[in-house]
């Protein structure tokens, strides 16, 4: 639910909602375009490193740009924008902000 | 390679005031150009192989310059980062070319030179573009925090080569990152260069052996740290002052969508279709090899070979004969396969400096995924159109043995080459149209279908797509010709052996009358099997020399148009022509190859029966 919606339930029912760090790790396969997130981890050898060389490091904050039906998923760092394939995808670790 | 340098590579004595500067950079920073403007010699050290890497040297002012080949790091990744890795560690002087437009991503590799300490001077190349995107960038700040020279350049230009030629003697070490300090100084008493330290704590294999110590497991986190860094220092000199253009935004989108970008991607094949296979392979080369090569090279050679030889003689025939090693293999080369790789490769350069070619990439990925490649195998099968030679050479870009061999079977076994096509194309027009849409689609079915058995039965893991998408932007001319000029002249020089020694087998083969023979045994093969006439064999046999000989066979036998879908796939399907052959011997090995023939022969007849008996030749 958006964080206006969450706030509003959160008062009634009087519960904090979750701050960033609690909020579900998913992959980065499961990301919309639009969606900013932050890379927790690359959980492929060969990949990491390339991926780190691009700006692609754990804790980069990075927006979904382009998602390419049944195919890669672009990524955009500052004003870099990197393609990763769908199954490398799956292998990357992300978590949703805002 | 050394005639007049300082000193040979690897020792530290030098001519005092003379020392080894290497160009260290990305990929497309325009390091090349620089390179030019330094030297005033062009050289391309690019990343699309269809050479083995090249070292390039020249000299400016006082120094000797080395060039590398574009890099994302220094390591031993790959064979650019190999090769580039001992010139760096080995150099005296390090200019770091970097492109102002991609500092985030660029700005990596220079901290890892100034980690490893290296004295040296940053090139800011393409300042102009920067500043048309309205990306500024603080110079003096970039300066003050890196700790090195940080000179302005817009090298395709010239502006800036002054300053960074004057800049070199006050080239010196960086920032590096404090965390390091410690460890480095225990290693650098084993590796005797801090560089090597360095790469040693990053856990580079090589160079740990080369000084008898254990790599270190450190990697992660220093590039975690180093990537820390680097947005830290973007974000203090970049500032952005509009948004990123929307139009481009919106085009790179369509490109990548399959819904809008695979009628582009069947636009552009149109497109390539009417230049290189029309008006080059039928235009160009009609003019080269009829009007030029056979009415006039070629009965000149024929006479002189004959005053010495007589024709008819096997010493004539191998020279001068139909498949003559002076006569078909000039012809052949400089009249057929010339304008075409020529046409291809500026093609991809045309891609590649538009940025087009990486979506391309992008959009192909999951189609190519399933037959166990990813989309960075779009670029040898595209140059696998244009001739298999240089689709096989270009396979050196895939991450993966695995998709090595996924990819040279592919484009062995499904993909037709441009002389072959060019052939194949006339020969259709004159069939109806039902028959030309029956082969594009046997063949792409097989293409599939070949695909998806290999990636079921090699075993070994592929890669996954992770490539940089670079701005698009309207292609610079002056990049496409430089590029194209390279490659053509680096895959002359790599595969005319092939094609000369080709000849010379086939020549003799013809000579001792191995071909009569084969195309007797085969007779029942084509006759009986495939429901062609007797003389098809014939083709056959010319289609392992030249693939399009094989396919101008057909021409004058006045096949029905059944006949000719048959003979077409068959022909298509069939081995390539024996100059491929042999780059893809090179490339793969003996057991690969001849596995690869058998397979293509016994399937290129197999389907080619299959296809005699569904349209009821046979």
């Amino acid at each position: 639910m958006s964080d206006a919606l969450a706030i509003d339930v959160a008062e009634t029912l009087e519960v904090t909602p979750a701050p960033v760090a609690m909020r579900p790790v998913c992959s980065l396969d499961c990301i919309r375009k639009g969606e900013r997130i932050e890379i927790i981890s690359v959980n492929d050898q060969h990949a990491r490193v390339q991926a780190l060389r691009f700006g692609v490091a754990e804790g980069a904050c990075v927006e979904c740009v382009t998602r390419v039906p049944a195919g890669p998923l672009v990524i955009k760092s500052g004003r870099q924008e990197i393609a990763v394939g769908r199954e490398l995808a799956k292998r990357i670790s992300v978590r949703r902000l805002a | 390679m050394a005639e007049a340098s300082c000193h040979s590579p690897g020792s530290t004595d030098a001519r005092s005031g003379c020392e080894t500067v290497v160009l260290v950079g990305n990929p497309n920073v325009g390091k090349s150009v620089v390179f030019n403007a330094l030297t005033g010699t062009y050289v391309d050290v690019s990343n699309f192989p269809g050479t083995t890497v090249e070292l390039t040297r020249g000299r400016v002012g006082e120094h000797d310059l080395v060039d590398t080949p574009g890099v994302y790091g220094v390591s031993s990744f790959n064979d650019e980062e190999t090769v580039a890795r001992d010139i760096i560690v080995s150099g005296d002087i390090v200019i770091n070319v970097v492109d102002a437009v991609h500092l985030e991503r660029d700005l990596f590799l220079t901290l890892q030179l100034v980690d490893m300490g290296k004295r040296m001077v940053v090139a800011l190349n393409m300042a102009d573009e920067a500043r048309k995107r309205g990306v500024g960038i603080d110079r003096d700040l970039l300066e003050d925090l890196l700790g090195v020279p940080v000179v302005e350049t817009v090298a395709v230009d010239g502006k800036g080569i002054d300053n960074l030629i004057a800049a070199i003697p006050s080239a010196r070490p960086g920032h590096a990152d404090v965390e390091l300090e410690h460890d480095i100084a225990e290693m650098v008493a084993h590796t005797g260069t801090r560089a090597e330290a360095l790469l040693v704590l990053e856990g580079d294999a090589f160079v740990s052996e080369r000084h008898g110590v254990e790599p270190s497991d450190t990697r992660d986190e220093i590039y975690l740290r180093r990537r820390h860094r680097v947005n830290d220092l973007c974000g203090h000199v970049i500032t952005e002052s509009t948004q990123g253009a929307s139009f481009s935004a919106k085009l790179s989108h369509a490109m990548m969508h399959p819904l809008t970008g695979v009628p582009l991607l069947l636009a552009l094949l149109a497109v390539m279709y009417v230049v290189i296979g029309q008006w080059i392979a039928g235009g160009v080369v009609g003019f080269l090899e009829g009007d030029i090569m056979n009415a006039h090279f070629v009965p000149f050679i024929q006479g002189l070979v004959g005053r010495a030889f007589a024709p008819g003689s096997p010493v004539y025939t191998i020279l001068a004969g139909e498949f003559g090693v002076l006569t078909m293999t000039p012809t052949y080369l400089l009249a057929v396969i010339l304008p075409l790789v020529a046409g291809f490769y500026a093609l991809l350069a045309l891609l590649e400096d538009s940025g087009y070619l990486p979506r391309i990439a992008a959009l192909t990925d999951r189609s190519l995924t399933s037959m166990g490649l990813n989309g960075r195998a779009i670029i040898p099968l595209i140059l696998g159109l244009g001739c298999i030679t240089m689709g096989t050479l270009t396979t050196r870009i895939l991450g993966s043995k695995r998709e090595r061999f996924i990819a040279t079977a592919l484009m062995a076994i499904a993909v037709p080459c441009s002389a072959q096509i060019a052939v194949i194309a006339a020969l259709m027009t004159k069939t109806g149209p039902g028959y030309a849409a029956a082969y594009f689609g046997i063949l792409m079915a097989v293409f599939v279908a070949v695909g998806t058995v290999l990636n079921k039965l090699v075993p070994g893991t592929s890669t996954d797509l992770l490539i940089d998408l670079p701005s698009l932007r309207i292609p610079r001319l002056d990049n496409v010709v430089r590029k194209t000029g390279m490659k053509v002249y680096h895959f002359m020089k790599e595969v005319t052996v092939f094609f000369v020694v080709g000849a010379a087998l086939i020549s003799t083969l013809q000579v001792t009358g191995v071909i009569d023979w084969i195309m007797q045994v085969a007779r029942p093969l084509t006759v009986g099997w495939l429901g062609l006439p007797p003389q098809a064999a014939r083709a056959f046999v010319m289609g392992f020399v030249r693939r399009d000989f094989g396919a101008a066979g057909f021409f004058t036998m006045n096949l029905s148009d059944a006949q000719l879908l048959v003979a077409m796939v068959t022909i298509t399907l069939f081995v390539p022509c024996i100059a491929s052959t042999m780059v893809v011997l090179k490339e793969r090995g003996w057991a690969y190859t001849v596995g690869l023939m058998v397979g293509s022969i016994g399937f290129a007849f197999l389907l080619g029966g299959i296809v005699a008996r569904v349209v009821g030749v046979a």
